[in-house]
């Protein structure tokens, strides 16, 4: 027999898993604010670090920025893209705003691409080949020049660049010494 | 001490051994092959110039292109080639008649002598101006060592004189055919070989036409036109690196060349004046190289490309421009000082799965202490509205959304590549970019050739694909066509797609809408994107699609279409 306490614990639950507003109708498959290039796609993983994400996930799906050339590239040789970002499945946060971000591999450049907004979207520029997508929970709305997240990881994706391959040290390589190219 | 003597002998023995394995991943770097003798008669493959850092795949050392090399000249004695001279400037008239003539020359390019081709012994080939709505006869005359034909890129005219295999069978060794040129539309265009391209034109037949505008006031005034050409080429110690003679080598990415050339010279040097403008009309005839053209110390302004102006002047950090492709930029000097042009890149370590910032220097400005006479900043720092070009785009406008008439995906497919090619790409494969700015791999790519390689253009609707597609339009269509480039093959890689005889504009990249357009006759397309192109079937005559890279052409990237009256 299950105990009254029980019983009525499990009823409150039920409750609130009802109540909580989903942002996504929880079959359909997401989709990206407009058509892009697939193959070029980043899938935005969940941290699980913040309430009501432990079931999202998002995309953010790369484009050439507008421009003359066709293909839109820095003076320095980088791509520069469009980022559409868009989280699924995620509850708006009881207090605080989901922030977009891109950072390099290594962390040592930031840039902030913006707050999403009520649908979970947020656009941005990007003008690095190789790059990491951060989503953070801050408190406030962070001033463009702002260098740097203080909140904690929501969801976090790695452009397909990074599946590039290190062959250093392995495979048909394995005679070369990995720290010949800087690998220890 | 016997036992130090053999401690000692032991790491000797290591050491050597360590030594002879490292060396064995590049012994044949910078194999001998045959010296770059003008009088020898038959041309031996050399394999390519290779970074050092790279190594070579175990089990590729041994390996040569399964195709006869080729190099131009030989068995010819190196005094009676003549020295090419740098090319002239054709002022033409509505009615006059050139003569033109492919020849193997002589050129000097830092100290050392290779044997090319060249149109009228010069390079690159004369420049022919002549006003727009005006025609002219090319009587020309064919003294390589190929059959060859003359395409003359860009020109909406009589498709009889386009050059390709529509057109005319090519014109045999020492045989002549005279070419009518309407020049319909003013800007820049460029002519080169549709046969062989891969050979003849990376030996040096190019050169450009430059159609005149009868409205003086249709470009803003500058102090200086300057005509530039992009190309590289491929040069060891002892000279250029052979061709596949029947069959294209580098047939996955293009042949890239090592050696920058702007009009033909490795030395390309400007003189200017403080605050001079220079309108530059740039033009990549390289086999297979997207340059990324980096003026330093100017401010730059597109203004068009490669059949009208843009409809809107920009500015710009950077020119990135795809073979084939031409772009019209003014350029702005202000302060005194030395400045590079430079071709600046995110270069790939596959090795190390690294980008990394690359720059080679195309040529230099000197800018004078010196105030210019006349200025024309003011004009340099208006932005013009090209209202003649919206009016004629928005006459398009209302087919921007129609259905896709036609599609295409581009795809390869290989067979019979030496086992190590197949398992690397297979393993490199996870990240391919947009596209490929140099040849990362040029070992593999060098080993590829046009009988392993087959670059595809795919039709959907019908399965056919490259020359087996022929499609019928009338005069007046104006056809949407789709052009997906397929990531998931063995090999994907850009394109820069040109379409004969017809103009067309880019509607839009991956979904993303252009929002200044310009009439293209080539426009690129990226790794994994689907273009949109909106061709005005303005022209009648039997024409060519294809890429231009010319080791993708000739692997098979074209197919055929026809405008009815």
């Amino acid at each position: 027999m299950i105990k009254k306490r029980n019983f009525i614990i499990v009823i409150i639950l039920v409750c609130m898993a009802f109540s909580t507003k989903l942002k996504a109708a929880s079959d359909s498959p997401i989709r990206c604010m407009d058509t892009g290039s697939e193959y070029y796609t980043l899938d935005l993983v969940t941290t699980k670090n913040i309430p009501g994400t432990g079931q999202a996930k998002g995309k953010a799906v790369m484009k050439f920025a507008p421009n003359p050339f066709g293909i839109s590239v820095t003076k320095n040789g980088s791509f520069r893209h469009r980022l559409d970002i868009q989280i699924d499945k995620a509850n708006t946060p009881k207090s605080g705003v989901f922030v977009a971000w891109v950072t390099t591999p290594s962390l040592d450049e930031i840039s902030l691409i913006g707050p999403l907004d009520n649908d979970f979207k947020v656009s941005g520029t990007v003008d690095w080949n190789k790059y990491i997508v951060v989503i953070t929970l801050e408190e406030e709305i962070p001033a463009i020049s702002t260098d740097n997240w203080s909140g904690p990881i929501a969801f976090r994706g790695l452009s397909r660049s990074g599946l590039m391959h290190t062959m250093a040290g392995h495979g048909p390589f394995a005679e070369e010494p990995c720290a010949k190219y800087g690998y220890y | 001490m016997l036992k130090l003597f053999s401690k000692i002998f032991l790491l000797f023995l290591i050491i050597s051994g360590l030594f002879n394995s490292l060396q064995a991943q590049h012994e044949h770097h910078n194999m001998g092959g045959q010296p770059m003798d003008m009088d020898a008669k038959k041309a031996v493959w050399r394999m390519p110039p290779m970074n050092m850092e790279m190594p070579m795949m175990p089990g590729m050392h041994n390996e040569l292109p399964p195709i006869e090399p080729f190099l131009a000249g030989m068995g010819m004695k190196k005094e009676d080639i003549p020295y090419a001279k740098p090319r002239e400037i054709l002022e033409l008239a509505d009615g006059d008649t050139v003569a033109l003539q492919a020849s193997i020359i002589r050129r000097n390019l830092d100290g050392k002598d290779y044997v090319m081709y060249g149109y009228n012994g010069q390079y690159p080939g004369p420049l022919l101006k002549a006003p727009q709505n005006s025609t002219i006869v090319v009587e020309f005359n064919n003294q390589i060592e190929f059959p060859t034909t003359v395409h003359w890129h860009g020109l909406r005219h009589d498709y009889r004189f386009d050059g390709t295999m529509f057109a005319q069978d090519p014109i045999q060794i020492g045989d002549s055919f005279t070419y009518e040129l309407f020049f319909r539309d003013a800007g820049v265009y460029w002519y080169h070989p549709h046969v062989l391209e891969f050979i003849q034109q990376d030996l040096g037949l190019y050169g450009n036409m430059l159609v005149e505008p009868p409205e003086e006031d249709y470009y803003s005034p500058v102090n200086r036109e300057e005509m530039v050409i992009l190309d590289d080429i491929l040069i060891d110690e002892q000279g250029l690196i052979p061709w596949g003679k029947s069959s294209p080598t580098h047939a996955l990415m293009g042949r890239f060349g090592n050696v920058m050339l702007v009009n033909g010279e490795t030395d390309y040097k400007l003189n200017v004046d403080r605050n001079e403008v220079l309108r530059f009309y740039i033009t990549n005839v390289a086999n297979t190289r997207t340059f990324n053209m980096v003026f330093e110390g100017a401010k730059v302004k597109v203004v068009g490309s490669d059949i009208s102006k843009f409809e809107e002047e920009v500015y710009t950090e950077n020119v990135p421009i795809a073979v084939a492709e031409r772009y019209i930029v003014e350029v702005l000097y202000e302060k005194p000082g030395t400045y590079p042009i430079l071709n600046s890149i995110q270069a790939i370590n596959h090795f190390r799965g690294e980008f990394y910032p690359h720059q080679d220097t195309l040529g230099m400005v000197t800018v004078s202490e010196n105030k210019v006479q006349e200025s024309y900043i003011e004009d340099f720092n208006t932005l013009r509205v090209n209202e003649k070009v919206k009016t004629d785009i928005a006459k398009f406008e209302a087919y921007f959304n129609k259905p896709v008439d036609k599609e295409l995906e581009l795809t390869v497919a290989v067979q019979n590549l030496p086992i190590p090619i197949m398992q690397s790409m297979e393993l490199d494969t996870a990240y391919v970019p947009h596209l490929e700015w140099n040849d990362t791999m040029p070992m593999m790519n060098w080993l590829s050739t046009g009988k392993q390689v087959e670059w595809i253009l795919h039709d959907p609707s019908t399965g056919k694909r490259n020359m087996d597609i022929y499609w019928d339009f009338k005069k007046g269509d104006i056809v949407k066509l789709r052009i997906f480039n397929n990531p998931d093959t063995f090999h994907p890689m850009n394109h820069p797609f040109h379409i004969h005889g017809q103009r067309h504009l880019v509607l839009n990249i991956d979904g993303v809408e252009s929002t200044n357009m310009v009439w293209k006759d080539t426009s690129i397309i990226p790794v994994g994107s689907t273009v949109d192109l909106l061709i005005e079937m303005s022209n009648p005559g039997k024409w060519m699609m294809h890429c231009h890279i010319g080791e993708h052409l000739d692997a098979g990237m074209m197919l055929g279409f026809e405008v009815s009256e």
